[in-house]
């Protein structure tokens, strides 16, 4: 494992390159993109233990963090979709030249699956995309967010001081919500995705959920080959105070490697 | 200020994020912070908590390494399986060790949240090197009697139910039977049981950790314990060493502060951004005494 700081300072977002284990790299690199907000610490463990076990198949991987969240540089409260897009994009390209990758397949959770799918569209070059419980709807998503907002007031030894907390105006479940990131999320839609992110596609779904078939048609229309594996794991990102009770779904990480061994030249 | 990510240890990859101040002139005389894993989040603490503590620290012109305990956030298991409650120490030992190399600091202050701050307290018992400790919602340590949960417990919900800010939350819940039924009659039937003459006499770990909040007290650690309302950890505190830590307040070697309508993780922002002021304070008194 190498942890760095990359981009220009004052700017600068943290990855943790994760090497092939001895015996040689297969041909592609792996970029993760995690969810955002507290999604991305009830997640923590799921994407170290994916990486892990990419790295030992034989993949460079790289785990990175997000312009204002995680270990990279600044402040959530200048989130922004547009730029943390562009920060997939940044990612995909330092594990190219880190690696000495060409091809690359990005996995994203949640949110992050959102991101990766504009990235790669915006590109245009990826070879891979994974997409585990992508938010296909930024309405949905700040609907569920605020459910859980709501379900935290209830249930933890809180009581909020400002209208903004009690409201999730401001914040949602641990995090500064601003405007701007808001609003963008008001506005995304993946159905309106405009170009193919990626020829191979991996849907994945722990959740039963209406969208996913009318978004597959979507993604096959624009030309992806995609595949879709369901896995009887929901929610495992769900906010609990207590984050060791946070759950490992084996399952799905071992059908996510699977498909990027088989579909990896 | 500047940050640079770090791996060190000797018995198992350790993987930290180190915020140096940039203000000029160097201020060389001020120890380096260490935060502990809060449980098993990893080094950016809950709701990010840690990166926000130690941007602000580094402000004020501390250095503070945030870093992962073997097993925890992003640094993998060590090899030698090495119990908890010793390998936390080792690790502690290890930073300490290597910002001492680096150069950055020759006195160094143990912060940690939960668990993390009850492996500070041990490190600093550890450590001649340890000057400062800062204890956030720790509940004590790891393995305490059923009597000391049970207690604790009751006293936990009596508190909650009818001498805190959450009164009206709480009144709601027994109304709706929104509660963790089982858990409340599980330390009532507890506390019973193990009251009579026939429970085990276990010994108290308060007693180990009054020892030992006493020995880096004795030996000039400046010692911080903030607790949010809404944590357990204040009732076990307050059970168990609320005679010490009177004591030690009045004597000057011990600061006990508590959050108001806080819960153990600081989930609403206004919260962290309290904690976050009152570790600065208290950091920057810190030196002042010092002077």
């Amino acid at each position: 494992m190498i942890p760095f700081f990359f981009d220009p300072p004052d700017e600068e977002l943290f990855g943790i390159h994760h090497p092939p284990a001895a015996g040689g790299a297969r041909g592609w690199g792996v970029v993760l993109c995690g969810p955002w907000g507290y999604e991305a610490l009830v997640l923590h463990r799921v994407l170290f233990q994916l990486a892990t076990r990419l790295a030992a198949s034989g993949f460079h991987v790289l785990r990175f963090d997000y312009f204002g969240t995680g270990d990279s540089a600044g402040s959530v409260e200048v989130g922004e979709l547009r730029r943390w897009t562009r920060d997939v994009s940044r990612a995909a390209d330092e594990l190219q030249a880190r690696a000495g990758v060409r091809k690359i397949c990005l996995v994203g959770a949640r949110l992050g699956a959102a991101l990766a799918a504009r990235a790669g569209a915006a590109r245009g070059d990826l070879d891979g995309l994974v997409l585990w419980d992508p938010v296909l709807r930024g309405k949905d998503h700040i609907e569920a967010l605020h459910t859980e907002h709501r379900r935290m007031l209830r249930t933890a030894h809180v009581v909020p001081e400002d209208a903004g907390a009690k409201s999730g105006q401001t914040e949602l479940v641990g995090f500064a919500f601003p405007d701007r990131l808001r609003q963008e999320l008001d506005r995304l839609d993946l159905f309106e995705i405009p170009r193919l992110p990626a020829r191979e596609v991996l849907l994945v779904t722990s959740a039963s959920s209406r969208s996913d078939a009318p978004f597959r048609e979507r993604l096959e229309a624009l030309g992806a080959r995609v595949a879709h594996r369901t896995f009887p794991e929901s929610g495992v990102w769900r906010w609990q105070e207590d984050l060791g009770r946070a759950r490992v779904p084996p399952q799905l990480i071992e059908g996510i490697v699977h498909w990027i061994e088989e579909s990896a030249p | 200020m500047n940050e640079v990510a770090l791996v060190f240890g000797g018995k198992s990859e350790l993987l930290g994020v180190l915020s140096e101040p940039t203000a000029e002139p160097r201020q060389e005389s001020r120890p380096a912070f260490l935060l502990l894993n809060a449980g098993t989040v990893g080094r950016v603490g809950p709701n990010r908590l840690y990166v926000k503590l130690a941007r602000s620290l580094a402000a004020r012109g501390f250095p503070v390494l945030r870093f992962d305990f073997s097993g925890v956030g992003d640094s993998p298991p060590r090899a030698d399986h090495l119990p908890l409650d010793e390998s936390t120490v080792d690790e502690v030992r290890e930073a300490v060790d290597l910002l001492e190399e680096r150069g950055t600091a020759d006195r160094f202050v143990l912060l940690g949240i939960c668990s993390g701050g009850y492996f500070a307290l041990r490190a600093a018992c550890a450590d001649t090197r340890v000057s400062g400790l800062a204890m956030i919602n720790c509940s004590g340590p790891l393995e305490v009697t059923d009597r000391e949960i049970a207690r604790t417990l009751v006293r936990h919900y009596r508190r909650i139910a009818l001498h805190s800010s959450f009164r009206a939350k709480t009144l709601r819940k027994l109304l709706t039977l929104d509660f963790d039924r089982r858990g409340v009659l599980e330390a009532v039937r507890t506390q019973w049981t193990s009251a009579r003459p026939s429970a085990g006499a276990t010994r108290p770990a308060a007693l180990d950790l009054e020892a030992d909040v006493r020995t880096v007290c004795r030996r000039g650690v400046r010692t911080l314990f903030i607790h949010s309302e809404g944590d357990v950890g204040l009732d076990y505190m307050q059970l168990y060493l609320g005679a010490a830590i009177r004591e030690l307040s009045g004597s000057g070697s011990l600061q006990f502060e508590v959050l108001p309508r806080a819960n153990h993780v600081f989930t609403l922002t206004a919260h962290q951004a309290q904690l976050v002021e009152s570790v600065g304070r208290w950091a920057v008194s810190l030196v002042r005494e010092d002077v």
